[in-house]
């Protein structure tokens, strides 16, 4: 159930994010280029903002909406493709080293996710690079490889080319979450487990895979919602380093790229876009969240004890 | 005689310690009873004693450290201790139903009523969904729980207290079980709701011919509630035997001091009676009675050997005082 | 003061009590963590003795010397153990300073992350209140950013405006300030939660009766008893700072090339890898891992061994 008075609230709360943030934006590129804010004021620059007006590059001469909205795909199928492969190998190894935690493959996925914790991104993604790009010569180092276009979409995923790009990237990257989310995972199946629901389930004779599956993954669903929100901005980071680390033509490497050019409007286009990017992400997890618990209002709670590390 | 229901012989329960040198006390030491066909027996202990554990060790139902050592668990004829977990699978729920003490936590949170009921139905019974849902409705009503085709759609939180255990004793009794073990069922209810659901489910075990072992540390709920009445002390059964003949002339010291502590049995401006000292934990027991650190009647014998129960179906009690009187064999 | 001096005991037998050397004895894998740990750090600290070359001092570098490879494979110089990098620096002198550098900024940062953090969590949960909303509201909104994300835009931003040069003069000092702002909340939000438990309790109501002024009693009869779960976040996030470190660093926006750090020097060993010369940019990222390793298997152990359902028991 969705409450009116919440969804105002967030709206509310939205736009006041994004104007916060617009302003930010503002400074930023007084800072950066002053020349562009001698001419242009803030409310100007707001105004402009809401007819969709994100200034121009200076680097690459075109609109920054435009810039900005040609890179996102590359962005975007990086993502998805990463939490794709998270969901695929999360679940099914949290859920083995849940039902059988002594055994020997179980205990191996939970030193393997001790060490994924520690392994940064870029570390993963050196090795990979030099390992199969370099050494063997399996896999291509950089870049998308050939794309497709579906009007102004650009997209890899249809091309084996296309696949042999994103494989590094996508997979460095997932090993950054798939540790946490396979301890999360394992961590809540065993305490529903113990639950008073769970017993009362098997008092009634009810199979266990029926309760590892209605009472364990149903009531891990929550937490693992709000473990992907609190992730998400964590993700933007490192999607930002692996960007830079395979040249993968996303938002990210365009972003460090314009800082190392000074493109002032580019950045400041930049972070606008990176804020409403959040609020919607925020507000879609809201909305999971309400649809998951019935009897609790949208939105993770702040007492919520799951936002500490599930380690 | 007709052989019993239930049959629990010698039964020794440990915890695998977590520590590799400490050994695995017992917690429960040799508990021996029967239950028969339609029975209503109440299980009466402090906390601590074992009840509860005994409870979830007829069906298995254990915590990961908690084992059965020895001894065995005779149900319908059929030794539950022997079996495999898939047919252990099929007697619980079906032959043998369980009613937990928190109504506010045993309901699963974030499924319907319908889903649990129907789910639990589902499980040992082939028959249509629709037909499995007039069963639900129709245990509803029998639990007196208003409009029971709105209250399937509801979820565990839109209902009180009240509701929600009974719809508890609804699931218990779904599946027409030939026993059902009720562990504190109304504990955690208010007094106005203890006195309503203890009757309703009486009643409904009664008019079913359902068994019923009630497990409580409320020794004034017994009386109306039950036809046989057993006493755990320290992980044991000290005493045993018809509710009102125990009640009314209680053989072991525990019991007395129990009846004694009820509110009801003191006078006006009189302090309430209190059994002095408390339950040895499983650590501390030996070859001894559990209960003479608190006994007013203990004497050496009591130090040096643990009383035994006397074998006969009457009221019957372990101590030393009552050896050489013989146990009285009455029905 | 005398009610100083006793909590001061209080709290340091409780501690003692819980028996940590023996529990941390009992668990290898953490012992073991704990003895790298130990000697890494103790390595970072005599760094400038027992570095066999100073990396921050352009004297000691010679072009020639640049792409050595280190002493195991062929054509290798016995003078630099691990190689050497692109502008002619031993590497295994880099990656000790590195080592130092990470440490220190991990440090500091921590620091002032816990200062911060604990201050204002202790202020928004015992007094509430407009006090209490902001803060929250503010570690909401900087939780919903990730620390890391924030980082990496104020500093890349502070670079743009500042310029390279002028931005690597400063960056240490700024990566601790702002590494340091950016993690807060968490334990402001740990903090308030424990606070609001134990503010209730009765203990606390009987202080109040005796007299006490209430930053004693948030300072002296509540902290200590929240202090635990902080103490773990405290070392996780030195990883995490660790790790955040050299990300920027790896992304030319953290510690300047001059003063090395394990990231920069893997970021810029990067090319250098598809002509083989694999070793600047993998032998810094194992010194790297096992920093970081040893760090979370001890902050992991921490955490059990801080539970306080764990007081009292023998091990």
């Amino acid at each position: 159930m969705i409450y009116l008075p919440q969804i105002t609230r967030r709206i509310l709360t939205g736009s006041i994010t994004i104007i916060l943030a617009a302003c930010v934006s503002y400074w930023v590129l007084s800072l950066i280029t002053p020349s562009h804010t001698a001419t242009l004021s803030l409310g100007q620059y707001l105004n402009n903002l809401l007819h969709a007006d994100f200034g121009r590059s200076q680097f690459y001469n075109l609109p920054n909406l435009h810039v900005i909205l040609e890179k996102l795909p590359a962005t975007f199928e990086l993502v998805i493709i990463t939490s794709l492969i998270v969901a695929l190998f999360a679940l099914p190894l949290g859920l083995y080293s849940a039902i059988a935690p002594r055994q020997k493959l179980a205990r191996g996925i939970m030193a393997f996710s001790l060490l994924g914790i520690s392994l940064p991104v870029f570390l993963t993604g050196s090795l990979m690079v030099y390992l199969f790009a370099v050494e063997l010569n399996w896999l291509p180092a950089f870049g998308r490889g050939d794309l497709v276009w579906f009007g102004s979409w650009s997209s890899g995923l249809f091309t084996v080319s296309g696949w042999q790009h994103m494989v590094m990237p996508a997979t460095a990257l997932s090993l950054t979450l798939l540790p946490l989310f396979l301890r999360l995972i394992r961590a809540e199946l065993i305490q529903v487990m113990h639950s008073n629901p769970v017993r009362l389930a098997q008092a009634m004779g009810i199979a266990p895979w029926r309760i590892w599956l209605r009472y364990g993954l149903r009531n891990a669903t929550l937490p693992m919602i709000t473990m992907a929100s609190l992730q998400f901005g964590t993700l933007m980071a490192y999607t930002l380093v692996v960007e830079t680390l395979f040249q993968w033509p996303g938002v990210g490497s365009l972003f460090m790229q314009g800082i190392i050019r000074g493109d002032g409007t580019l950045i400041a286009a930049y972070l606008v876009l990176v804020s409403i990017m959040f609020l919607l992400f925020n507000s879609l997890t809201d909305l999971a969240y309400g649809l998951f618990n019935p009897h609790l209002a949208p939105g993770p709670q702040p007492t919520q004890k799951t936002q500490q590390h599930p380690l | 005689m007709t052989s019993p229901l239930l049959q629990v012989t010698d039964l020794h329960v440990n915890f695998i310690s977590r520590w590799p040198n400490e050994p695995n006390i017992d917690v429960l030491r040799g508990v021996c009873f029967e239950l028969y066909r339609g029975e209503r027996v109440a299980l009466v202990g402090e906390s601590g004693a074992g009840k509860s554990l005994l409870a979830t060790s007829i069906i298995q139902l254990f915590d990961s450290s908690a084992r059965i050592r020895q001894g065995q668990v005779t149900f319908e004829g059929k030794q539950l201790t022997q079996l495999k977990p898939k047919q252990l699978r099929q007697i619980r729920g079906r032959r043998i139903g369980m009613v937990f003490q928190d109504p506010m936590t045993n309901l699963n949170p974030s499924l319907t009523l319908e889903q649990q009921l129907l789910e639990c139905i589902l499980s040992h019974r082939s028959i249509s969904r629709a037909e499995a849902r007039l069963v639900a409705l129709h245990k509803l009503r029998q639990v007196h729980i208003p409009a029971p085709e709105a209250r399937l759609q509801q979820y565990p939180h839109q209902l009180s207290a009240g509701q929600r255990q009974r719809a508890t004793i609804a699931m218990a009794l779904a599946l027409e079980p030939a026993l059902i073990i009720a562990d504190e069922p109304t504990s955690a209810l208010d007094v106005t709701m203890q006195a309503e659901v203890m009757s309703l489910l009486t009643h409904l075990c009664h008019n079913n011919g359902v068994a019923l072992l009630l497990i409580t540390h409320d020794l004034s709920l017994v009386a109306h509630a039950s036809d046989r009445c057993l006493i755990m002390y320290a992980g044991k059964i000290v005493e045993q035997g018809p509710t009102s003949v125990l009640i009314n002339d209680a053989q072991h010291p525990y019991t007395q001091g129990l009846i004694k502590a009820l509110p009801q049995m003191s006078s006006p401006g009189q302090p309430l009676f209190q059994i002095p000292g408390q339950m040895p934990v499983a650590q501390e027991l030996g070859n001894h009675c559990a209960f003479a650190t608190r006994c007013e009647f203990a004497h050496d014998k009591c130090w040096q050997q643990t009383p035994t129960m006397p074998t006969g179906n009457g009221h019957r009690a372990s101590c030393h005082l009552l050896t050489p009187a013989p146990a009285r064999a009455e029905r | 003061m005398n009610a100083a001096k006793y909590h001061g005991h209080h709290v340091w037998r409780r501690f003692r009590r819980q028996q940590l050397w023996r529990q941390l004895k009992a668990n290898k894998t953490a012992f073991v963590s704990a003895i790298v740990l130990l000697s890494l750090g103790i390595l970072a600290l005599l760094t400038p003795w027992i570095s066999p070359f100073d990396p921050t001092n352009m004297q000691q570098q010679n072009i020639m010397d640049a792409e050595l490879p280190p002493f195991w494979q062929q054509g290798h110089d016995h003078r630099f153990l691990l190689g050497t990098d692109g502008l002619g620096r031993d590497l295994l002198s880099s990656i000790l300073y590195g080592l130092k550098n990470s440490l220190w900024i991990g440090f500091w940062a921590v620091l002032l992350q816990f200062t911060l953090g604990t201050s204002l969590g202790l202020c928004a949960g015992y007094f509430g209140g407009w006090a209490e909303r902001l803060i929250m509201s503010l570690a909401d909104f900087q939780l919903t950013f990730s620390s890391l994300m924030l980082a990496i835009l104020t500093l890349a931003i502070t670079r743009a405006a500042m310029g390279a040069h002028d931005y690597h003069m400063w960056s240490p000092w700024l990566l601790v300030l702002v590494l340091g702002l950016a993690d807060w909340p968490q334990y402001a939000r740990t903090l308030r939660a424990s606070v609001l438990a134990e503010k209730h309790k009765d203990y606390i109501a009987a202080a109040h009766v005796l007299g006490y002024r209430s930053k004693h009693i948030m300072v002296f009869h509540i902290l200590p008893n929240t202090l635990s779960p902080l103490l773990v976040i405290a070392t996780l996030q030195i990883a995490h700072v660790i790790l955040a470190e050299a990300a920027l660093s790896f992304l030319d926006i953290g510690m300047p090339y001059a003063n090395p750090s394990l990231g920069g020097l893997m970021g810029a060993g990067f090319e250098y890898m598809f002509s083989g010369i694999w070793w600047i940019a993998l032998l810094p990222g194992l010194a790297l891992l096992t920093l970081l390793l040893s760090i979370n298997l001890v902050a992991d152990w921490l955490r059990d061994a801080l539970d306080p359902k764990n007081l009292g028991h023998r091990p």
